[in-house]
């Protein structure tokens, strides 16, 4: 009874004839052929019906041979748990990506020590770049590590990484700090980054301006204000309040004219972007939005930051 | 054939657990060894194992966590918080580590840089033991000297593990996050005072 009602159960419309051929061949042959059609690709998503009926036929047809049921069925096990596991993977893998573009993360990471130290300088010293356009190699841009004016990922993390750190350092030094607060700084901190992501998308929306602009570009271009304030932090703790003033107000002023000449090429029309005067209300609107975000930069830069020095 | 393949099966399940755990054990000594002495081999990488990192962050959160006895604004990491701390940094090193595209795996990283916590580790217990002699500024100089001396060999043997995963125009960047991760457990050590 028992293994004939397996056969009905395994009659699965695919191939019903496939499961009664093994029942006429008793012997050693009969698992493994059973153990060929549940580890094979094309039946994956019938491991599970095919899994209870091969036990009961392994076991229907092994009996004789007591000793070497161990054996059909760990080898059996570890089939249908390596497909299962396959399985997973894959439904996760399609399921992360659609929240976390992995493969257009890996573009914003292609970078090299050279690209950073390159970045690091036109963070603090832009007024002699000339050339702010981003190279193009067939539609898709060019990756970081080839041209410096190109945004990427890594920079702004580390430089938010570094400064929940800085800060947790500053308020050691004066006596105010515990392990919550590096937590408390590092997501005020993202708080406020997230907002001016919104903030900027929306007016970007309600201005209607179609940009190439990403998400991900605007998270980068605005993670790259943090460089600034860790120099002025690291300043402030070594120089005191003068010095803290000194060097977050250059990196104000070059974040400043950084974020204008970066984001004129983005935003603006062609036409402005080349310098020449155009009229318009649209183009007002957007030269507005430019200079608003590039204002926006320092006065944050500097409302995260002046509590951290006394 | 039949008692063959009956052994095979259940060679690791029948033994004795102490067998087990000396089999373990002895796997973590090894490793243990390479960190102490950072040579340019695959041992750590090939068969990694979580258990060392484990049992190296729990001894470092046990140490470094304070009573709760006291106030809570006294600054001293609680054991959830240190323990958070490390496994968090690696699990952000790992990752930028495989965004910048190395070819490691993720616990294979996990497990290089646990097990390059030894050092830091040590240096805590040599600060505790400084910590029961008379406190003052030999005591701290003594103490940073210590620490700084552990914290560099960290990197130098997570390094060596490390940046051979990367192509060498890479190497500073997959290094830096690594720096600030034992930075930070070095200032926590650094700036563990008794009650």
């Amino acid at each position: 009874m028992h293994p004939t009602g397996l056969a009905a159960a395994a009659g699965t419309p695919r191939q019903p004839s496939k499961r009664r051929i093994p029942v006429s061949q008793p012997g050693m042959a009969d698992p493994h052929q059973l153990f060929d059609d549940t580890s094979s690709a094309q039946s994956r998503g019938y491991g599970a019906p095919r899994a209870p009926s091969g036990l009961g036929y392994s076991a229907a047809s092994t009996s004789p041979q007591a000793a070497f049921l161990a054996d059909p069925v760990s080898n059996m096990a570890m089939a249908y748990g390596s497909s299962l596991a396959a399985q997973g993977k894959e439904l996760v893998d399609k399921n992360i990506d659609r929240f976390f573009p992995i493969s257009k993360l890996k573009y914003y990471f292609a970078v090299d020590t050279m690209y950073v130290g390159k970045k690091l300088g036109l963070l603090v010293f832009p007024y002699m770049h000339q050339d702010w356009e981003v190279q193009y190699q067939q539609d898709t841009p060019v990756a970081p590590r080839f041209d410096i004016n190109a945004p990427d990922l890594y920079i702004p993390a580390m430089a938010f990484i570094t400064y929940v750190l800085v800060a947790g350092l500053a308020l050691g030094t004066q006596d105010r700090f515990s392990p919550d607060l590096l937590g408390l700084q590092a997501s005020s901190a993202l708080a406020w980054l997230t907002l001016e992501v919104l903030a900027i998308l929306l007016s970007l929306y309600l201005v209607t301006i179609n940009t190439d602009l990403t998400t991900i570009d605007l998270v980068a271009f605005l993670g790259y204000k943090y460089v600034g304030m860790i120099g002025g932090v690291l300043t402030g703790l070594l120089f005191g309040k003068m010095g803290y003033y000194l060097v977050l107000g250059w990196c104000c002023a070059s974040i400043f004219v950084f974020m204008i000449r970066t984001l004129r090429l983005k935003i603006l029309a062609e036409a402005a972007a080349e310098g020449v005067p155009v009229r318009g209300a649209r183009n007002q609107l957007r030269m507005y939005l430019t200079m608003a975000v590039a204002t926006a930069q320092p006065l944050l830069m500097y409302w995260l930051t002046f509590r951290l020095v006394r | 054939m039949r008692s063959h393949i009956q052994e095979f099966d259940s060679s690791t399940l029948n033994e004795s657990v102490q067998n087990t755990i000396m089999r373990d054990l002895k796997a973590v000594g090894k490793k243990f060894m390479h960190v102490l002495y950072p040579r340019k081999s695959n041992t750590l990488l090939r068969d990694w194992d979580l258990w060392g990192p484990l049992i190296l962050c729990v001894t470092l959160a046990l140490m470094l966590q304070r009573g709760s006895a006291d106030s809570e604004k006294d600054g001293g990491p609680q054991f959830a918080e240190v323990f958070v701390i490390v496994w968090f940094g690696a699990v952000t090193i790992t990752l930028n580590t495989k965004l910048l595209g190395g070819n490691i795996s993720f616990f294979q990283s996990l497990c290089v840089l646990g097990y390059c916590i030894l050092p830091l580790t040590v240096a805590m217990l040599i600060c505790r033991l400084v910590l029961l002699a008379k406190p003052g500024p030999v005591n701290f100089v003594v103490r940073f000297f210590v620490v700084i001396v552990m914290f560099a060999w960290s990197i130098v043997a997570s390094t060596a593990f490390l940046a051979d995963s990367q192509p060498p125009n890479r190497k500073a960047l997959a290094v830096y996050p690594v720096f600030l991760f034992y930075f930070v457990i070095s200032w926590m050590i650094l700036t563990f005072t008794p009650q």
